[in-house]
């Protein structure tokens, strides 16, 4: 059994990049995150014993580049200018037809919750992760992740229901 | 790539609402370029990964790991270090572009670097590098006169034990370049750039990056802002 790498890239790198961006808030870091988690699987990937485990490996890998990250310079609000500017590259899209959503709204909106509740969430919206996945990619119980999710959606709910108020 | 729209299941905790959030948030589109940087990781590097084996082929390699490790850990324990232990010149560079150099550029500060010297003196700079055991970066040589470089200052930093030095310089339209100077002895054979060839240029997070060796020391030059090109600012 093999895993193509481009196949691999092309499969998941956008969603990688967007579960990055989230957690960053600035577009280059996002994208630095997304290649050291390639650049990891390119060397330590084949000791992956499951082909269907690639996808939950990318996320843990990154989750776990971003930890480093923040471990080594501690946490980091985006400074207002790079948090403008990433969200200028999200398209001005039209609001969703049934809830008045565009896509800048909800990454302002993602990447204001707090960092405990920010991983999990994304990973439910943007993969549409089961809780059993999210709990396996943050290494945390699948208990945890429901609660942190249960308050984490209200928050995000909250955030935009004022948005739009 | 986005994800084709889901029917919702049965057992779906998600509502409307969610499904409104995961639409908006696909939207977000990776910033042009990346993919072909993620394919460009090298071939050789990617090769060996395309195995996946079966999960009892791994046991005489984790016996040999462990084995492997316990080794290591009592050479640690006797403040033994092999080469072996060091880290790749290939994760210098790459924190250097990715981590030391936007927390250099202090951007919650514009036009304030986080430098530790400051001085338009290169041999203010120099002396100041020598006094706390760093490298020089010796960057006239390096640098082309003609793009009117001015010295800002500099920094002396350590990787895993190694000292090494972060020169930083102006270019006559004010964008900002970074020379780190390091050791070659740093870092395990193998990983480093050619010597004497002409500087490696890459390209990490919209930075450009070029890194050469000289001697018994390596270097490796960032672009602050993307629209800096390297290729013109170098002597080499």
């Amino acid at each position: 059994m093999s895993i193509d790498f481009q196949g691999l890239v092309d499969l998941h790198y956008a969603a990688l990049y967007r579960f990055a961006l989230s957690l960053a808030r600035e577009e280059s870091l996002a994208g630095d995150f997304v290649q050291q988690t390639f650049l990891k699987w390119a060397r330590h990937g084949h000791q992956l014993r499951e082909a269907a485990k690639a996808k939950t490996w990318l996320f843990t890998t990154l989750h776990r580049e971003f930890l480093a990250h923040r471990r080594k310079f501690g946490a980091r609000e985006a400074p207002a200018a790079e948090a403008e500017a990433a969200l200028e590259h999200a398209p001005a899209a039209a609001p969703h037809p049934a809830r008045g959503l565009d896509a800048q709204a909800v990454v302002a909106a993602l990447g204001r919750l707090d960092e405990t509740f920010r991983a999990p969430v994304a990973m439910f919206y943007l993969e549409e992760m089961s809780y059993a996945e999210i709990a396996e990619c943050l290494e945390i119980p699948v208990g945890t992740v429901m609660s942190r999710l249960a308050r984490g959606r209200d928050k995000l709910r909250e955030m935009l229901r004022d948005r739009a108020s | 790539m986005n994800s084709p729209p889901t029917e919702p299941r049965p057992d779906d905790p998600r509502d409307d609402f969610d499904r409104a959030i995961t639409s908006a948030l696909r939207q977000v589109t990776p910033p042009a370029g990346l993919r072909e940087q993620l394919l460009a990781i090298p071939a050789a590097e990617a090769a060996p990964a395309n195995v996946v084996r079966g999960p009892w082929a791994n046991w005489p390699r984790r016996a040999v790991w462990l084995a492997a490790a316990a080794v290591l850990a009592m050479a640690a324990l006797f403040g033994w270090r092999r080469q072996a232990d060091r880290w790749s010149f290939e994760e210098f560079r790459l924190a250097a572009a990715n981590e030391i150099v936007p927390r250099i550029q202090g951007s919650e500060r514009p036009g304030r670097m986080h430098l530790d010297f400051l001085s338009k003196d290169p041999a203010a700079i120099a002396a100041w590098l020598r006094a706390q055991g760093a490298p020089e970066p010796a960057a006239e040589a390096l640098l082309r006169a003609d793009a009117g470089f001015g010295p800002v200052g500099c920094k002396a930093l350590e990787w895993h034990g190694v000292r090494y030095s972060l020169a930083c310089f102006y270019t006559a339209d004010r964008r900002s370049v970074h020379l780190f100077t390091i050791p070659l002895a740093a870092f395990p054979a193998g990983s480093l750039p050619a010597a004497g060839a002409r500087p490696e240029m890459h390209r990490f997070g919209g930075r450009e990056v070029a890194t050469w060796t000289e001697g018994t020391l390596v270097r490796v030059l960032v672009a602050a802002e993307e629209a800096t090109s390297l290729p013109a600012v170098l002597a080499l």
